[in-house]
């Protein structure tokens, strides 16, 4: 069995996309663009409505399965909670959450909490409801870029430039675990910058593989690390083909694949990986570079969100790709 | 804890001191001395350079475009000068607008690390000119001056464009002393082991050495060399001036504790001893990725930095007397590439001006909505360079005599630009 993804369709936009979210019904689409306004697509009629309330820049979404509320994190550190059961939408709360952006979201399973991390290198847990802080973990060096709550809804956990995942106990703060990811290093000696580092995190529903990607090194592909969490250690390194790309976001298939979103300055791809294996099972060139993509809960459709322009160095516009999913 | 003090090793000096010496062709200390005249009596005149080395974003720093496809994602915030906004990356330093000159029609053309470094301070395209620090520090040297006329400060391991741009045909007599990590010259301390009394013999081994080497030389090197070795033996007698714990604690932590925030704060109590130009490098603003992260942490650095040596400036009473430039090489592409960074960009861009010489409160020079061209108010570097010297009180018009040749201080087509001069 292979995944193979078709584009169905894609919606344009004026200014290049930076994060999406696909609603559990698969009605609609949302996407933060290089704008202030968050982005509402009707993937059945295709009409786009333009949502005000962030200061900035759109650059994280997240979609709880109650479907009820809509997180966002902006670029100057707002986390902002719409609700979607208003029309027009509107924003229910919103917090100054980092200073610098808030560059990740994500909610509880059982949708009581939402973690944000930021630029500032924190890790921070809100009340969904009401959008009061509830806990600071974690003191990182550099970016958090990636948040996630583990399935056995104890822990969370998040990762970024410091090149290390950590998990923290919810209730007490308590750091639960760490793993360094010296495969994802991309240290430039001349600047002395981290380009490296986790920029996202996913773990498949069974609870027991955890991913994290980023790129094998400075100016080198893109790659994804594995880790067995039972015994803590990295199980596999999967690295795409293409030099000088990043992997920005990843997704586990119900069927167990990994989806992930690769870019580079002028191109970008989605790889199927099947864990285990050395070599993608697909690659699957995208319209233009990616900045982030969202699997429905089915695994049935995709949706990325691309930056696009004449000269794809210096986008000017973007759009939001939505692909079905296949199981051949 | 406290700071490290340690000075540019004497081996390095050395061979800078050589170097410059032989890349300063026939030198030239004497016909330059004779040429020189001393500057005028009263208050000294000093230059700090902050050279933001990289090139900063115009767009989050002094000319931001809010809500437009070049914008990014920062917004604009007021300043102490009404109608006047800059980046909200600069909170600390909005609130000092009045007290700068913001010039936003820079247009070098250069989109080029090693061309800018030196055009922006040589104020030349055509190589082998002095820089802007050498030609001020000559232009401002008294008879009797002990320590150096010039000192860069900077890390030890720089960008490979960090020290282009030198004395140029001035020769090594005005060359900078570089200060690495903010650590005096190593070995110019004698060590306990050794007697003053060894030392002193072997000063005078070192001097007869020279005497011996200049016979039937050219003279001029030797004595070049001879005069940065003795200002770096000065600055080493002022080692006191490199330990900032002298400084009250509140004021080293408002400085910050990081390398650019220590450089500024050492800069200050050079130009306070007597040290006439210091340049001091602010590293990393090259941000061809993840440009609005990068822009954002330098920003920080220099924005509480910067306002606090402005203040501390003020507060001694050194402000009227010393001429602040904050610039880089080049600024940044007002398009922003996809991996988030903005690229190199000489075509429309911004620096600041503050203190001597300085009209405070000016903006001249404007960009057209997205920031891609300069629509009003452009400057070159020829005009800059011209401007710097007119605001410190000395004459761009004027002549360098070397070797008996009579070279324009500044760019003879070019003067200074009067909108942002007291």
């Amino acid at each position: 069995m292979t995944l193979r993804l078709q584009l169905v369709r894609e919606f344009e936009h004026s200014a290049p996309l930076c994060a999406c979210a696909l609603e559990r019904t698969g009605r609609y689409a949302f996407a933060g663009a290089w704008e202030r306004n968050l982005l509402r697509w009707d993937l059945q009629s295709g009409a786009k409505t333009l949502i005000p309330g962030a200061e900035s820049w759109i650059v994280a979404l997240a979609l709880p399965p109650s479907n009820q509320y809509l997180l966002a994190g902006d670029h100057v550190g707002q986390v902002l909670c719409w609700s979607l059961r208003d029309d027009p939408m509107r924003p229910v709360w919103s917090v100054q959450a980092h200073h610098g952006p808030a560059k990740a979201v994500a909610y509880s399973a059982n949708e009581r909490l939402v973690a944000s991390g930021g630029a500032d290198g924190t890790v921070r847990l809100w009340d969904l409801q009401r959008g009061a802080l509830i806990r600071s973990c974690g003191d990182f060096a550099d970016h958090v870029e990636a948040v996630a709550f583990h399935p056995d809804g104890r822990q969370v956990l998040a990762a970024g430039r410091d090149c290390v995942i950590k998990g923290w106990d919810i209730e007490t703060g308590r750091e639960t675990f760490s793993y360094p990811l010296d495969g994802l290093r991309a240290h430039n000696p001349t600047q002395d910058i981290q380009y490296g580092g986790g920029r996202d995190l996913a773990i498949r529903r069974d609870g027991k593989l955890l991913a994290c990607c980023g790129r094998a090194g400075y100016s080198r592909p893109a790659s994804v690390l594995l880790f067995d969490v039972a015994s803590g250690r990295q199980s596999q390194q999967l690295t795409a083909a293409a030099p000088d790309s990043i992997y920005c976001s990843i997704a586990f298939h119900p069927d167990g694949s990994l989806l992930a979103l690769g870019s580079s300055v002028t191109s970008g791809e989605l790889g199927v990986w099947q864990p285990g294996q050395e070599r993608p099972l697909a690659t699957i060139p995208l319209p233009g570079p990616g900045f982030d993509f969202d699997l429905s809960a089915n695994g049935r459709r995709a949706i990325v969100a691309l930056s696009k322009g004449p000269q794809r160095t210096y986008p000017d516009r973007g759009s939001l790709a939505v692909y079905e999913v296949l199981n051949d | 804890m406290k700071e490290r003090v340690d000075l540019l090793s004497r081996r390095q000096l050395l061979s800078g001191a050589v170097a410059a010496a032989a890349l300063g062709a026939s030198g030239l200390a004497s016909d330059l001395a004779a040429a020189h005249e001393p500057a005028a009596p009263g208050a000294r005149k000093r230059l700090l350079l902050l050279f933001l080395s990289g090139g900063a974003s115009q767009l989050e720093t002094w000319d931001p475009k809010p809500d437009t496809k070049t914008g990014g994602p920062f917004r604009s915030i007021a300043t102490s000068v009404s109608g006047v906004h800059i980046s909200e990356l600069l909170p600390h330093t909005s609130r000092m607008v009045h007290r700068l000159a913001i010039l936003r029609g820079v247009n070098t053309r250069i989109p080029d690390h090693f061309e800018g470094h030196y055009v922006l301070q040589s104020g030349r395209t055509v190589p082998g000119y002095p820089v802007l620090t050498s030609v001020v520090a000559r232009l401002l040297e008294r008879p009797g001056d002990v320590l150096p006329g010039c000192v860069t400060l900077r890390r030890r391991a720089p960008q490979a464009y960090t020290d282009v741009g030198d004395a140029g045909f001035l020769g090594a007599r005005y060359e900078a002393i570089r200060v690495i990590d903010g650590l005096p010259p190593e070995n110019l301390v004698r060590p306990e082991t050794f007697s003053e009394e060894s030392a002193r013999a072997q000063d005078r081994l070192r001097r007869r050495a020279d005497e011996r080497f200049a016979l039937g030389r050219a003279t001029d090197p030797v004595a070049a060399y001879g005069s940065t070795f003795e200002k770096a033996a000065a600055l080493m007698r002022r080692r006191d001036l490199f330990d900032l714990e002298r400084e009250p604690m509140q004021l080293r932590d408002r400085y910050g504790r990081h390398m650019f925030g220590r450089n500024c704060l050492l800069a200050r109590r050079l130009l306070e001893a007597g040290v006439s130009c210091v340049k001091v490098l602010h590293h990393d603003w090259d941000a061809h990725t993840d440009n609005f992260h990068w822009q954002q942490v330098r920003c920080g650095e220099f924005d509480r930095t910067f306002t606090t040596l402005i203040e501390d400036l003020d507060t001694r009473g050194m402000l009227t007397d010393t001429l602040v430039v904050v610039m880089g090489e080049m600024g940044r592409t007002p398009r922003i590439n996809n991996r988030l960074g903005r690229d190199h960009w000489g075509n429309a861009w911004s620096l600041a001006l503050a203190g001597c010489g300085v009209k405070p409160g000016v903006v001249h020079g404007r960009t057209n909505a997205d920031g891609t061209a300069v629509v009003d108010g452009e400057v070159n570097a020829a005009q800059l360079f011209h401007t710097f010297l007119r605001a410190l009180g000395l004459n761009p018009g004027g002549y360098h005599e070397v070797g008996g040749q009579r070279i324009p201080i500044g760019d003879p087509a070019a003067s200074a630009i009067r909108e942002v001069l007291a």
